[in-house]
């Protein structure tokens, strides 16, 4: 129902413990039907899939089918759930309070007056007729100073009065100097504390603004970055804001990867979660009120993962969280095996300590229904990324034991057709939502698997990966310390490839086991073809650095 | 590299090489054998029946599965039609294959030694002409029938008097060797049966388990002329050479 009447703004502002806003005045833009169609064909072919496996006719032996059940079943589940929230990605989360408030937030004749035209970094900013404090941090761990150098200047070149912070737990003289040149603030802490939500809640210890941005040293912000996120606090129950984060090197396999896999995030999933208010931060890109942050005691310094716990705590004190589609800050997908494992063990460790330690189902949380499901999906995601490695296992079974998942009367055709059924339709909604489908995300979320196996026992065991620790960026090491399993994966993969294809001369038939395994070689293979070239190059950098300081010294 | 993750992966690709070869010996050894899709023990039966209906007078049968020696009585009938054939002068006693009394009354006996089996018919009951009344299991013919599904090729790789492993329902298993083979074949695979013959297959043997009609599983081991046949062979040498 779309009268005039619950179209009209709501004037009444409620305390943050409460949620104020009705349903019905969400401004709501339809989903693409051609989009809707798909998801629904995609939803059927995921539930033939699923009948197909859980069918006891075609079951197979235990060992195979459970393998397979087990894994299926995770990206069964996880699939269905994210298409849900795709669906649920209709909401504009602009309604009136923040075109009003977008429209108040600069005072012309101030900025006239004060001869400023010329300088919009120092226009005041006005939230509800008073002026809006804000703080920027950048924070930085070792980063190369030409990154953040331009971060710098960016966060200082946003439009509106802001004061930008470096926070640098790299303690480094240069950065120092380089903020002092570029006019920003320059914090070093004495301890190295909670990592990242240490070095902000000790700048926040220091700075007394309403509001705070958080941009990682390597994400350049867009001019228009607080223009476009302040209006949203003229709703009292908003503690942050957060935007994408895209990428500008998506130069290699392992980067494009990255950044393809992430896309499908920020462009899909968060904004169905922003409809149910379950939207989280994602640690840089964001802009937060301080007085949320206060409310749950700061920056959540108890998981590596701070940004999805921070974003729980504050859910579960009622606040409320905006995500917005649009690209505000422009930063770095990791392009090496080394800062790609990294990022992922930290974001899975996150996700299995709020899964483990922190059940989010649990009568204890106070989340809505909603918001439960969604940091349930959030929590167990990363457990699909593990999937892949008990499917690559199947194959096996089959060449070495003839262990098959399925039982012989199950025809190639009908097995061919229900996986289709349901990867196929996959790839063609990426191949819609997405423009492209690229093979490198397929590579990637398949090769990862030891890195969320890894995370997985870490939060178990309550164990800290130790090289998890290090952050020295600026000494780069071989890809392959990263990658012992995934190398040792690739050569199980290919010898029992050879002795499946000698196995089906010997039978003369070819079978689906061969394919498959075949397959995932092929797959394994480009992951260490990719961590190859990284090695080659970086030795070959090496090489480069080394040899004039070898000069030197033998002059010397 | 660290030296560390270099002394990782060195290890690491010992132990994926030993993995390999250790699920490629099982594999190969796999590959040279095939297990029989059904398998049982039969026995050479002998059936007792009679060409003259009649009524049976007395069972000899007394237990299930019971022992006979050669000669011994195992039923004794009454024929009104056999009397009087015999009477009109059409048969003579010593030609038939049974005792005749002169009151008309018949004896069936035990032809071969064995195991009395599927006895059909009680005393007092009718018996028609060409009826079997029970059947005996020579002792000692015991054998192993056993259907498989091969390709043609593992077909072509069953070699004479191949052998056979038999496993019986309670775990104990009995060497054998290929006797007879008959196959046919359906949608070109080679449905083959193979009786198999085993000196360890007497009656009554593994608490009685080993008697006609007792389910087995035959395991058949084919030559092995594969690719890794050669690899896997020269593998087993070694490790008869080192004593392992």
């Amino acid at each position: 129902m779309t009268t005039l009447q619950n179209r009209l703004p709501t004037t009444t502002r409620a305390v943050p413990d409460l949620p104020p806003v009705p349903r019905n005045t969400e401004p709501v833009k339809a989903q693409s039907p051609s989009l809707v169609i798909l998801v629904m064909i995609a939803t059927l072919g995921i539930l033939a899939y699923a009948s197909f496996l859980l069918n006891p006719v075609s079951r197979g032996d235990w060992l195979p089918y459970t393998l397979v059940i087990i894994a299926e079943t995770v990206l069964i589940l996880q699939a269905l759930l994210s298409m849900w929230t795709i669906l649920s990605a209709s909401q504009d989360p602009r309604d009136f309070a923040f075109h009003d408030a977008k429209a108040k937030l600069f005072r012309d004749r101030d900025i006239l007056r004060d001869g400023l035209t010329n300088d919009p970094s120092r226009w005041d900013l006005y939230l509800d007729e008073s002026e809006a404090s804000i703080d920027v941090f950048i924070t930085t761990y070792g980063e190369p100073a030409p990154v953040i150098r331009k971060t710098v200047s960016a966060a200082l070149a946003m439009r509106g009065t802001h004061i930008t912070w470096v926070l640098d737990d790299g303690r480094s003289d240069e950065i120092r100097e380089m903020a002092a040149e570029l006019g920003a603030r320059y914090v070093r802490r004495l301890s190295s504390g909670g990592a990242k939500a240490g070095n902000v809640n000790h700048g926040l210890s220091l700075t007394k603004g309403h509001f705070f941005a958080i941009f990682d040293a390597d994400f350049v912000p867009s001019p228009e970055f607080l223009i476009e996120t302040i209006p949203f606090f003229s709703r009292d129950e908003v503690a942050f804001v957060q935007t994408p984060q895209t990428y500008g090197n998506l130069h290699n396999v392992i980067s494009r990867g990255a950044g393809y896999m992430q896309s499908i995030f920020y462009r899909f999933i968060q904004p169905g979660r922003n409809r149910f208010n379950a939207a989280f931060c994602v640690g840089t890109n964001v802009i937060f009120r301080r007085a949320a942050i206060d409310d749950v005691g700061g920056i959540y310094t108890d998981s590596k993962s701070e940004d999805v716990w921070t974003s729980l705590m504050l859910h579960e004190r009622g606040w409320h969280t905006i995500f917005i589609p649009m690209t505000l800050a422009v930063g770095h997908a990791p392009d090496t095996v080394e800062s790609y494992t990294k990022q992922q063990l930290r974001w899975a460790t996150g996700g299995f300590e709020i899964l483990f330690n922190h059940n989010p189902l649990s009568r204890k949380r106070k989340l809505t229904l909603d918001q439960r499901l969604q940091y349930l999906v959030t929590a167990s995601f990363y457990l699909t990324g593990i999937s892949p490695l008990l499917l690559m296992v199947v194959p096996a079974l089959e060449i070495y034991f003839d262990l098959r998942p399925m039982n012989l009367s199950t025809t190639v055709v009908t097995w061919v057709l229900y996986y289709a059924g349901f990867y196929v339709i996959q790839i063609v909604l990426a191949f819609y939502t997405m423009g492209s489908f690229r093979w490198e995300t397929l590579m990637l979320a398949t090769v990862s698997a030891p890195i969320y196996l890894a995370a997985l026992l870490n939060v178990l065991t309550g164990k800290e990966q130790s090289w998890s620790a290090t952050g020295d960026r600026s000494k780069m090491s071989s890809p392959f310390n990263f990658m012992i399993p995934q190398v040792l994966f690739f050569v199980f993969l290919l010898l029992t490839s050879f002795v499946a294809i000698f196995r089906d001369i010997d039978n003369e038939v070819l079978t689906l086991a061969t394919a498959w395994n075949v397959t995932n070689t092929v797959i394994m293979g480009s992951f260490v073809a990719a961590a190859m070239r990284e090695h080659v190059s970086l030795s070959r950098s090496h090489r480069l650095t080394r040899r004039p300081i070898t000069r030197t010294g033998a002059t010397a | 590299m660290t030296w560390r993750s270099n002394l990782k992966l060195f290890i690491g690709l010992v132990a994926v090489l030993a993995l390999v070869l250790g699920l490629t010996v099982i594999f190969t050894q796999r590959q040279a054998q095939v297990t029989s899709v059904s398998a049982s023990i039969a026995a050479e039966r002998y059936p007792v029946g009679i060409d003259y209906g009649g009524t049976l007078v007395e069972s000899f049968i007394t237990t299930d599965d019971q022992r006979v020696s050669e000669g011994d009585v195992l039923f004794t009938l009454q024929s009104p039609s056999l009397q009087a054939d015999l009477a009109e002068g059409l048969l003579k006693p010593e030609t038939v294959a049974y005792t005749v009394t002169e009151d008309g009354t018949i004896t069936l006996t035990a032809a071969v030694p064995g195991t009395v089996r599927d006895v059909t018919t009680q005393p007092g009951s009718f018996v028609q002409a060409g009826q079997v009344l029970a059947t005996i299991e020579r002792v000692g013919t015991l054998s192993v029938v056993a259907q498989y599904e091969l390709t043609g090729r593992d077909y072509s790789r069953i070699g004479d008097g191949a052998p056979v492993i038999l496993l019986l329902p309670n775990g104990a298993s009995i060497e054998g060797s290929v006797s007879t083979i008959d196959v046919q074949t359906v949608d070109g695979q080679a449905e083959t049966t193979i009786r198999v013959h085993s000196a360890s297959l007497t009656d009554g043997a593994y608490n009685g388990l080993v008697k006609a009609g007792t389910p087995v599983t035959a395991t058949l081991k084919l030559s092995d002329d594969g690719i890794l046949a050669g690899a896997f062979d020269g593998f087993s040498d070694f490790l008869r050479k080192i004593g392992l």
